[in-house]
């Protein structure tokens, strides 16, 4: 008996739910036909059926995927389909910036790697979503640093520059930020907690 | 920038110095990474736009450092 599942419109995770529950409603010998009409859903399904021993045919015509599964009775290897919902796992990056020099050891070396890592953020492929300037970091955004270009350079791709309030007024530097906003802990704190990985700088 | 130049120095040291040589006379550039085209090896290189190229390098030899340049496109 052929089952069909038609995810049609529909995006993860739901196409998985419809899915598992097609394979724990099914006898030994059916057959799952799944219509997908999105690639990311399409991976997702096909890699939790293959997860769970039930590789799919793939088929693809007019923008819809045709999944076909030959359903073998008995517990998933893999029950949580909801898992393989790829986009709720990619999130971005956020770089924490510690300090206007980068390293231990040597300042005057430490300013040049903070010029030169700076400067190459906006090649890194995924960009970060965010860029955390705290303590003597803040200074990178103000009047005299080098970095303030490349810094708005990142804004303008969509990457926030968060510069601490704290910071900023420590060091008496309120008029003369450049870049960035300034902002708290509260804020910084759920960036960083939210961050797919924080690269510390 | 598009279409820069990336002046090899040699050595960290001497890219700092012509860093500071090109800012002071008033010519705009960046510490970058040396670009994995050019080596695999960690160092610095000088990133200016390609029309201060000779620029560069005259401030450069005239403190007595022989950069070497590449171009760099894109897209």
């Amino acid at each position: 008996m052929e089952r069909l599942v038609d995810a049609r419109g529909m995006l993860c995770p739901k196409p998985l739910i419809l899915t598992k529950k097609a394979l724990m409603s099914a006898d030994q010998g059916d057959t799952l036909k799944i219509l997908i009409d999105n690639e990311t859903s399409k991976n997702n399904v096909a890699r939790f059926l293959a997860d769970n021993m039930l590789p799919p045919i793939i088929s693809e015509a007019n923008g819809v995927f045709t999944l076909f599964a030959a359903v073998k009775k008995g517990s998933l290897a893999q029950p949580d389909a909801e898992s393989y919902c790829a986009v709720s796992s990619v999130k971005p990056p956020v770089v924490l910036v510690s300090g206007n020099t980068i390293g231990k050891g040597s300042d005057e070396l430490g300013a040049v790697l903070a010029k030169g890592f700076i400067n190459t953020i906006k090649e890194v492929s995924p960009l970060p979503q965010a860029v955390i300037l705290i303590n003597s970091g803040v200074l990178l955004a103000c009047e005299g640093s080098s970095l303030i270009e490349p810094l708005k350079e990142l804004e303008a791709k969509g990457v926030k520059v968060l510069c601490c309030g704290t910071c900023v007024d420590f060091f008496n530097k309120k008029n003369a930020l450049r870049t960035g906003v300034i902002s708290n802990a509260y804020d910084i704190l759920t960036l960083l907690s939210q961050a797919g990985h924080v690269i510390p700088l | 920038m598009n279409n820069t130049c990336i002046a090899l120095l040699g050595s960290t040291r001497a890219t700092m110095a012509c860093e500071e040589l090109c800012l002071a006379a008033g010519v705009q550039c960046a510490i970058v990474p040396v670009p994995r085209e050019i080596t695999a090896e960690c160092g610095v290189a000088l990133e200016a736009a390609r029309a201060d190229q000779s620029r560069i390098q005259s401030l450069c030899e005239n403190a007595g450092f022989a950069p070497q340049f590449f171009h760099r496109y894109e897209s």
